[in-house]
């Protein structure tokens, strides 16, 4: 199991958001999350990175107990969120975002491992490598996103969260992060992606977790819950039917 | 106005403005890192003069390794200003960082009258000898020690900030803190980073303005003043935006003394700074 979160309570100050969430992820799966807005996704992301603690529950990673971390501890041990709008360092080049994505094992690094992985980035997306000494903030929205996602794998993690990376992109930035994920997932990075965009989630998902008002609804593999139309339509509704093709 | 004339205000007002450069940049290195003010900068200006000072009379130091010492005890002493005054309220607000340097500042002025003395001390200059000629406009020995000192620290710096991985975290955790925390930056450390570095460049600022304005005394309030307003003339969000605009006004300052009124000297900053923020509160200079 690489991870799995017991019972995980989390507040925004009296607000409480996470009621009681379980979900399990094995190693190399890909596992999506949906949910209406509001229903929690961001929130439990950013609860497994260590941005917030909850007041109740465990997290277990790896089997180890990293409910107490901080989010600066967390990557270390090889987990890595891609936050809600990809959050690029504006004021730096593209390089040096990337350049930062090692920060936590800087001094570990040689300085062949530090180029393998950033031509790894670049041949996943070339177009960052035409960018490289732009400043970040100059980037379209999908140059952003994909910029996020790079940052994130210079660390090389085992497991990578993703915080609705298709949102607000066009269809066609769409398809290339998703079939970007499928690779990064080839490779052995083990994915928990949080997305509204249902359908075109669930196709490359293993499996999936509705999630509503803060809590799990139901949990199944992505054919089963492609199947129930009545799901996908009710929970998560129109927004589909605009951004999948 | 002939040449010299202007060689002239070109070379005083490069001098202070030189020192005002780097009062600005220790202003903008703790606004980008915690968007506050930091009111014991000018203290900190005037700390550096009397360390200098004592660790050449009292230690008996050569002038380089008193400098040197100087720098270093400077950023210690940034260092412990942040862990026992500024952490504590990093998580409230920009006001409550602001006011701790308020009373930061006090009492380092009120220390260093304890310690030293309530007046200015005579500090000797870098290197002895008269004024230098140079078509026709005189320069004090003691300025191109200031222009050097300071155009090296610009330079060291920049490169800091761009081509070291701890400089650009810097940049990148006052930037985004969050996105910082999840490559593994830990923001506290950064804002410990930036204490030291202002706190290094109060001291030299400190050093070498003193031959020309004595060790301490109650220097501090003005040169913090005059920092600031380049700061803001320049624009505070810019590094090379500060130095620019304490320069400016440094000619500006030169200038008027000299052909208007020797006491429009100390006005002329608080003019500028209040035209500044009225007109151009983003700075003449801004554009990172
Ligand atoms: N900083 C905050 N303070 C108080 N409440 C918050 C805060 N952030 C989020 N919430 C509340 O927590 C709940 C869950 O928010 P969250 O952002 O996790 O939802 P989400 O599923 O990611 O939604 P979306 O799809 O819109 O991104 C919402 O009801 C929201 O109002
Ligand atoms: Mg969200």
């Amino acid at each position: 199991m690489m991870l799995k979160t017991e019972n995980l309570n989390t507040f925004y100050g009296k607000v409480h958001v996470l009621r009681d969430v379980c979900i399990e992820v094995e190693e190399h799966e890909i596992v999506c999350i949906l949910g209406p807005n509001g229903a929690g996704k961001s929130t439990l992301l950013r609860t497994l990175a260590g941005l917030m603690h909850p007041k109740g529950g465990r997290i277990n990673f790896k089997q180890m107990n990293i409910t107490e971390l901080s989010a600066e501890k967390i990557v270390i041990y090889g987990m890595s969120l891609v936050p809600e709008g990809g959050s690029v360092f504006t004021n730096l080049p593209v390089i040096d975002n990337l350049i930062l994505g090692i920060y936590s094992q800087q001094k570990k690094l040689s300085k062949e491992e530090k180029t393998i992985r950033l031509n790894n980035v670049f041949d996943l997306f070339p177009i960052l490598k035409e960018r490289e000494t732009q400043k970040a903030g100059t980037l379209s929205g999908g140059e952003q996103r994909m910029l996020a996602i790079g940052r994130s794998l210079m660390s090389k993690p085992e497991m990578l969260l993703l915080d609705e990376p298709s949102l607000g992109l066009a269809p066609l930035v769409v398809k290339d992060i998703f079939q970007a994920l499928q690779d990064i997932n080839k490779e052995g990075t083990t994915i928990l992606l949080v997305e509204q965009n249902a359908k075109a989630t669930l196709e490359v998902a293993d499996r999936g977790y509705l999630m509503l008002l803060g809590k799990v609804m139901l949990s199944d593999t992505s054919d089963n819950l492609l199947k129930r139309e009545d799901i996908t339509t009710l929970y998560l509704g129109k927004k589909r039917q605009f951004s999948n093709k | 106005m002939s040449f010299s004339n202007v060689l002239q205000i070109l070379v005083g007002g490069l001098t202070m403005g030189s020192v005002y450069a780097l009062v600005a940049l220790g202003f903008h290195i703790i606004y980008n890192g915690t968007r506050a003010i930091n009111f014991a900068q000018g203290e900190q200006v005037v700390l550096g003069g009397v360390i200098a000072l004592s660790c050449m009379s009292t230690l008996k130091l050569p002038l380089p390794l008193a400098f040197f010492l100087t720098l270093i005890i400077g950023g210690v002493i940034g260092y412990f200003y942040e862990r026992l005054a500024i952490r504590p309220n990093l998580e409230t607000s920009e006001l409550s960082i602001i006011i701790s340097s308020i009373a930061v500042a006090i009492i380092l002025q009120n220390s260093i009258a304890v310690i030293w003395e309530k007046d200015p001390m005579y500090f000797p200059p870098f290197t002895k000898g008269g004024s230098l000629e140079f078509m026709g406009a005189y320069m004090l020995r003691q300025s191109l020690w200031i222009m050097g000192i300071t155009a090296a620290s610009v330079v060291a710096l920049d490169r800091f900030f761009h081509q070291t991985l701890l400089g650009k975290a810097i940049l990148a955790s006052a930037n985004n803190s969050e996105a910082a925390r999840l490559v593994g930056i830990s923001p506290f450390r950064m804002v410990s980073c930036s204490f030291i570095l202002s706190g290094c460049l109060g001291a030299i600022a400190g050093s070498i303005v003193a031959p020309l304005t004595f060790a301490g005394g109650p220097l501090g309030t003005m040169i913090a003043i005059k920092g600031f307003a380049g700061g803001i003339l320049g624009g505070l969000s810019s590094s090379r935006g500060v130095v620019l605009g304490a320069l400016l006004l440094g000619i500006l300052e030169f200038f008027i003394a000299t052909f208007i009124s020797e006491g429009y000297r100390d006005a002329i900053a608080i003019f500028i700074l209040l035209i500044a923020l009225m007109l151009k509160p983003e700075g003449l200079f801004a554009q990172e």
